[in-house]
């Protein structure tokens, strides 16, 4: 019993990760009708960034507040290019994939296709454990679950209670209308894509930090992401969370039991149950789109 | 007319691949060179395999490697554990794939909200699954990978020349359920599914029907040539088999080549599949996954319908650039198959070039809104 409980927990930690990690996707396909492969380029890119300044020596955290804003900027810079290509959905798939393809090999050049992890001398959050009760927390895993859980319900109140918030979930129902009633839309659009590319920094740290780093780490978790943000409801922060806990819990109890096998297919399983029971997502899709 | 000249065509176009193995034998040429054309002949079904789904018909797969790895487990599997002829193993890996794609269209293509895009990511999700799966589960890998013994080939046939066949075989068969597919009552459907599905549906066109038809078709193809790639691998690994490589080509050839004709596949498969393998060799291997995605990246933005459209306004100019180019390539003495990679980049640039890197279109893109502000 302890053991399925202890599998909850850190199903749970690791759910909010991966909530963490599909934020900015699920953020771009809602709201910039961006399929973002590019932002697991992003996240693996800062990921290493992280590496290279932790082993000289910075404090992961610290690592946080240079690679933040640098996400911000990029996650802009990347809308601004993606704009001017015009691209609808489907064809955005298929050219961040080709992005996506690129880090790969670059990074592979660069960093070879060794696994690179964070020395633990430099990463003094890497050993140790919170204990609550009988359950061991590893401390890593609670900072990344806190992490996320704070960027999530940031979000999720800037989409519900501000202004920008609120005009880009109107111009993602009726563009026209948002536009005739004076929201900058393109620029709102330009400060998402800055917020998203703030969270795939955030989550290029607690990545270096957690897990080993290599060229092809991105492949891991795309199925994994892609089944949060659909189970989740499609721009949903608060579904994207739940999905990712969905997923992170059904791995860790499948694990428990010991069906290692199984574990690797949660993700998939849920994503095809999901869309079985609840085509449009667990939670509603925070957008309603005009075209149906 | 135009019909029987293409007939023609083909004819002696098949009718020289027959020969090549003789000549490569009498003429004491490298064996690599049918090894070369086995690897077209396997690219050209595996994108053929992939149009008839997600060219035709719209429904974008990034799946392939569910298909095609399959295909080679299926095979895989039963000549190493069971014994079974390799002929019928190689069947056996097309009808389990076939049956992965029964199994994926009776569950996505029951909902109606699953296009487009969420269809692409439930064919990939079920190729990690796949992938995890083989990985973990002893009969069929368990991580250890299948070596497979070596095999003896009717007729004398040496490895390279059986599998040159057999992937022509293949290959032809492939190319052949495409291009029937293109010209059938299927085939209008498929394109009235990829224009505008609900209209296609109010107007009678049985959509289920077709789709399934059309992705049984698909992982039958694929699962097909995966099976008799398996013989040609030697060493089969879940992690080789499963990778992006496979998904990540197959989409190349067919954006490259174009997705709305049959021909579009095996254009994208022999340019895509030329350049490649000259980039394949020691250390290049990086070199070429950067081109390759960065190739993807230009043809997705500057020529979404491939270049078998631009062949009709400029294919002459570009073919004879490019022929310029193979001719003195080879006369300045590089190896052939380089020449040829010459030639075909050549080809490729004349035919790309003029592309402006900005507002190309899918046909059936909607219209979405006004701009307003003009950008």
């Amino acid at each position: 019993m302890l053991e399925l409980v202890q599998a909850g927990a850190s199903g749970i930690l690791m759910g909010g990760f991966y909530a963490l990690l599909a934020l900015g996707l699920t953020l771009a396909w809602g709201f910039l009708d961006t399929i973002d492969f590019a932002h697991f380029a992003f996240i693996f890119g800062f990921g290493y960034v992280t590496y290279e300044l932790a082993t000289r020596g910075m404090d992961p955290l610290a690592v946080l507040l240079v690679v933040a804003p640098l996400g911000a900027a990029a996650g802009a810079g990347w809308r601004f290019l993606m704009r001017r290509l015009r691209l609808d959905a489907a064809r955005s798939l298929v050219f961040t994939f080709g992005v996506l393809v690129v880090f790969e090999g670059l990074s592979k050049m660069v960093w070879t296709a060794d696994y690179r992890r964070i020395p633990v001398a430099q990463n003094p959050y890497a050993a140790g454990a919170l204990a609550l009760g009988e359950l061991a927390l590893p401390i890593t895993q609670v900072l990344s679950f806190t992490v996320a859980m704070l960027v999530a319900v940031a979000v999720a109140v800037w989409l519900r209670a501000t202004y920008p918030g609120r005009a880009l979930r109107a111009a993602v129902s009726d563009e026209e209308m948002a536009r005739a009633c004076g929201a900058d839309v393109e620029r709102l659009r330009l400060l998402m894509a800055a917020l998203g590319g703030a969270t795939a920094g955030v989550a290029g740290v607690l990545i270096a930090m957690n897990h080993a780093l290599y060229p092809n780490a991105a492949e891991q978790w795309i199925g994994l992401l892609f089944a949060a943000v659909i189970l989740g409801g499609i721009g949903n922060p608060a579904g994207v969370v739940l999905g990712g806990m969905v997923i992170g819990v059904g791995e860790a109890i499948a694990q428990a039991l010991g069906a290692t096998a199984v574990a690797r297919l949660v993700g998939a399983c849920a994503l095809l149950a999901g869309l079985l029971v609840r085509p449009e997502g667990l939670l509603p899709s925070a957008l309603v789109r005009r075209d149906g | 007319m135009r019909r029987s000249r293409a007939g023609w065509a083909m004819g002696a176009a098949v009718a020289a691949l027959l020969a090549v193995p003789v000549a490569v034998h009498r003429l004491g040429l490298p064996a690599y060179y049918l090894v070369f054309l086995y690897f077209f002949f396997f690219w050209a079904a595996q994108a053929t395999s992939w149009n008839v789904i997600s060219g035709y018909a719209g429904y974008f797969s990034f799946g392939q490697g569910a298909f095609y790895g399959a295909g080679v487990y299926g095979a895989a599997v039963l000549i190493d554990r069971h014994g079974v002829p390799y002929g019928l193993a190689i069947l056996a890996g097309a009808a389990a794939s076939a049956a992965v794609a029964c199994g994926i269209g009776l569950v996505v293509f029951r909902l109606r909200q699953i296009r487009g895009p969420v269809f692409a990511l439930v064919t990939l999700a079920v190729a990690v699954a796949l992938h995890s799966l083989v990985n973990n589960v002893g009969y069929l890998d368990g991580g250890r990978g299948i070596p497979l013994p070596k095999l003896v080939y009717p007729f004398g046939l040496a490895d390279v020349q059986f599998l040159y066949y057999a992937g022509l075989l293949v290959g032809l068969v492939a190319v052949g359920i495409g291009w029937w597919t293109y010209r059938s009552r299927h085939g209008w459907g498929l394109r009235a599914i990829h224009d505008d599905e609900p209209v296609a549906e109010g107007l009678g066109v049985p959509t289920f029907a077709y789709k399934m038809a059309a992705l049984v078709l698909s992982g039958a193809v694929a699962g097909l040539s995966g099976g008799l790639h398996a013989l040609q691998v030697r060493y089969v690994t879940a992690d080789a088999v499963f990778s992006l490589r496979v998904p990540l080509l197959v989409i190349m050839m067919c954006v490259l080549g174009g997705r709305r004709h049959w021909l579009g596949p095996v254009l994208g498969a022999g340019v895509v599949h030329a350049i490649n393998d000259r980039l394949s060799g020691p250390g290049l291997g990086t070199v070429s996954e950067v081109l390759m995605g960065l190739l993807l990246m230009v043809v997705v933005a500057a020529l979404p319908e491939g270049i078998y459209g631009r062949l009709r306004e400029r294919g002459a100019v570009a073919g004879a650039v490019g022929l310029a180019a193979l001719g003195m390539a080879a006369a300045a003495g590089t190896g052939l198959l380089d020449a040829v990679a010459l030639g075909v980049g050549a080809f490729m640039v004349v035919l790309v070039a003029p592309a402006r890197l900005s507002g190309g279109r899918w046909p059936a893109r909607r219209q979405r809104g006004v701009e307003v502000t003009g950008g």
